[in-house]
């Protein structure tokens, strides 16, 4: 797995609204697009790095040396090209805010939380748990995946070519996992009472609290003193 | 509460009947058991039952049923799941959420229970399957076992009248399948009629009032006598095949060892059961032994073989693991290419299927087979190899009386001839039948309980 996911007490970020993370993350992600100074840029990747590890969201050493040396080599193409060091790192900045933001969205926050929330907008029922399967259909096929993988090992070659293995091993079990749980899905829901015309009620729906107020507020201190580096404190 | 009758069910291209005349009632408070051969209808009727035929699964269906005093027909699926519970055979199918409290407040969900009182129902419905405890973790975490009470409490949750459960028994623990046949009992005194397709019939026979059996689509009353399997004879004892030395195992992030100090050994021509609660490591056991997984510390020798320096492909030239989903490990076209390519000769190919009962399914492609004849097809295909060591997850699940036989029988004359045999098993017959020695996992610890206490685990 890319990132360790933190199954016992929550942490902080956890317990965010899910629409407090997607708007800051979006947020960021777009101010990061207007921002060129590399310091402004810097601060904004400190911020989602600080919620990273607030939420106990990990990297091993592996990761961070590969984020390291990518970014490292985006950074001496770039200064290559524009032998311009600060726009050099002002670009790679801005990759490693978007790679960064995603997980403070995706990898802190359940499908349920999410359908939960949007459950409180006026969408169609059918909308909102279509979003959950989708977003539950990644990591059933990571366990796929692993499953297939073991069995791959276990055959080995068996005198077959690579690519019939593969083809044999990876391609054809994949589709039939993809067409079964599409099949599944449509029978099982209807058996656990689903329907996309119905109105559902919402178990622990998220509410806006405390900590949802603090992290806006940081944010916006961040997008602040990112500003006040980029554009100085008048014109 | 249940009445069916003259129900029969026949799906597109096949040229039998599913379900022929098939005629079952059952009064509330009833518990019901329906026992048949593997193939013989039995989820087909539950799919009946709950309307999802013809609604969902295209079939033919004619005949009348009726539950709770209404005919189902018309009735869109969502409806009649207030009336009607349906635990499937692979819970996994059934799963949609991430938590284990999310996906019992689900179905709850789905019919618009008010926040407040879904808390007490989550409560109370995972109370019934001894599964509190479960509550907050993630669904990926547990362990198949763990799943179905989940699967289970998800179902009691919505509080319908008329519970089937295919093959609930399949994967639990003896605790759980204990809190299980309890949970019936509750069941049946609020009046709730329970139908269960199970094919270990001695377990559930105390907890049932009555027995059914199916064969080919029709309902006997009269059920056959259950078979007794005979204890398969040890071979001439040889040198260790599999050998565990100290060995400390724990999953990346956790602190906690699964597995700690866990050492054994199995020698040729002996046969090894091990036995552990739900998620006590069983799989863990066998997944370290062929190289899948590596131990944190201590020494794993498999035929010979480091499974530390050798990859699993390697090991698997030696030694064979049966996985307990069999999905993964067909990989062809047709049931007879995956003996044949096991196999050096067509003759031991040919004889692999037929002790199987899969000789005529040889022309069929493996994904159409049911969950127990796909798992008889990975054990044929396995023997063919002939192995020095075999690993074996659950065997026995999803085989009737016959099959098991044959199953235990095929794995008798492999350890005559000088195989070595390791099977996690929650399956009584299959552990007093397999074993020459029984381990015990408890709180990451093995434990050697000796033949006599297997059926106590």
């Amino acid at each position: 797995m890319f990132l360790t996911r933190v199954e016992a007490a929550k942490t902080p970020v956890h317990r965010l609204h899910p629409f407090v993370k997607m708007g800051v993350g979006f947020g960021f992600t777009a101010y990061a697009l207007v921002m060129i100074d590399p310091r402004s840029l810097a601060l904004l990747l400190s911020f989602f790095l600080l919620t990273l590890i607030v939420a106990r969201i990990s990297w091993s050493i592996k990761q961070w040396a590969s984020a390291i040396v990518f970014l490292g080599v985006l950074t001496g193409l770039n200064f290559w090209a524009s032998s311009d060091p600060s726009h050099a790192a002002a670009y790679s900045l801005r990759l490693a805010v978007f790679i960064t933001g995603i997980p403070v969205l995706a990898a802190t926050t359940a499908p349920q939380e999410m359908s939960r929330a949007l459950s409180r907008l006026p969408l169609p029922p059918g909308l909102v748990v279509a979003v959950v399967l989708v977003w539950r259909f990644f990591p059933m096929m990571a366990a796929e995946v692993r499953e297939m993988r073991q069995a791959a090992l276990l055959r080995g070659r068996q005198g077959r070519s690579r690519q019939n293995a593969f083809f044999r091993g990876f391609v054809v079990p994949m589709a039939f996992c993809m067409v079964e749980y599409s099949d599944r899905v449509a029978l099982t829901l209807e058996l656990r009472g689903f329907s996309p015309r119905a109105a559902r009620s919402c178990y622990n729906p998220p509410t806006i609290g405390l900590n949802d107020g603090l992290y806006i507020g940081l944010a916006a201190i961040t997008a602040a003193m990112a500003a006040l580096l980029q554009w100085g404190a008048g014109p | 509460m249940i009445a069916v009758h003259d129900l029969t069910v026949r799906y597109p291209g096949q040229a039998c009947h599913a379900l022929s005349n098939m005629a079952l009632e059952a009064q509330p408070g009833e518990r019901v058991l329906l026992a048949g051969a593997t193939g013989c209808g039995k989820s087909t009727l539950g799919l009946a039952l709950c309307g999802a035929i013809p609604e969902i699964v295209p079939a033919r269906r004619t005949g009348a049923i009726r539950i709770c005093n209404r005919s189902i027909d018309g009735r869109p699926v969502r409806d009649m799941a207030r009336d009607v519970g349906f635990l499937m055979q692979n819970v996994a199918n059934q799963i949609f959420s991430d938590r284990v409290d999310e996906e019992v407040a689900f179905g709850l969900e789905n019919f618009g229970t008010p926040a407040q009182a879904m808390e007490d129902r989550i409560q109370q419905a995972l109370e019934l399957v001894d599964g509190c405890h479960l509550r907050g973790r993630l669904i990926d975490t547990l362990s198949a076992g763990e799943r179905q009470r989940v699967a289970l409490a998800a179902l009691l949750a919505v509080d319908p009248q008329v519970l089937v459960l295919d093959e609930p028994l399949a994967f639990l623990d003896s605790n759980a399948a204990g809190r299980l046949l309890w949970t019936l009992e509750r069941l049946s005194r609020s009046q709730k009629t329970v139908l269960v397709f199970e094919h270990r019939r001695d377990m559930l026979r105390p907890a049932v009032d009555r027995e059914v059996s199916m064969a080919a689509g029709y309902a006997i009353q009269a059920p056959p006598p259950a078979l007794v399997f005979s204890p398969i004879v040890r071979g001439t004892s040889g040198d260790p095949a599999l050998v565990f030395d100290s060995v400390d195992f724990a999953w990346p992030g956790r602190a906690q060892n699964l597995l700690r100090g866990i050492s054994f050994a199995v020698r040729r021509g002996e046969s090894v059961v091990l036995l552990g609660d739900n998620g006590s490591g069983k799989t863990t056991i066998l997944a370290l032994a062929m190289g899948l997984l590596r131990p944190k510390n201590g020494r794993i020798q498999n035929c010979g073989l480091a499974a530390r320096k050798n990859p699993p492909g390697r090991l698997a030239e030696k030694a064979a693991l049966l996985f307990q989903n069999p999905d993964h490990q067909l990989h062809l076209p047709r049931v007879g290419d995956e003996v044949r390519l096991a196999s050096a000769k067509p003759e031991p190919a040919r004889q692999a299927l037929s002790s199987m009962g899969l000789a005529d399914l040889a022309d069929r492609h493996p994904r159409s087979l049911s969950m127990g004849q796909k798992r008889r097809l990975t054990l044929a295909a396995a023997l063919c190899r002939q192995p020095e060591l075999m690993l074996l997850d659950e065997p026995s699940v999803g085989q009737d009386d016959r099959s098991l036989a044959s199953i235990l029988e095929q794995l008798g004359n492999y350890i005559q001839a000088g195989g070595a045999l390791l099977t996690a098993t929650h399956d009584r017959r299959v552990a007093d039948a397999l074993s020459h020695r029984c381990l015990v996992i408890k709180h990451g610890q093995l434990h050697e309980a000796g033949k006599p206490h297997c059926s106590l685990e």
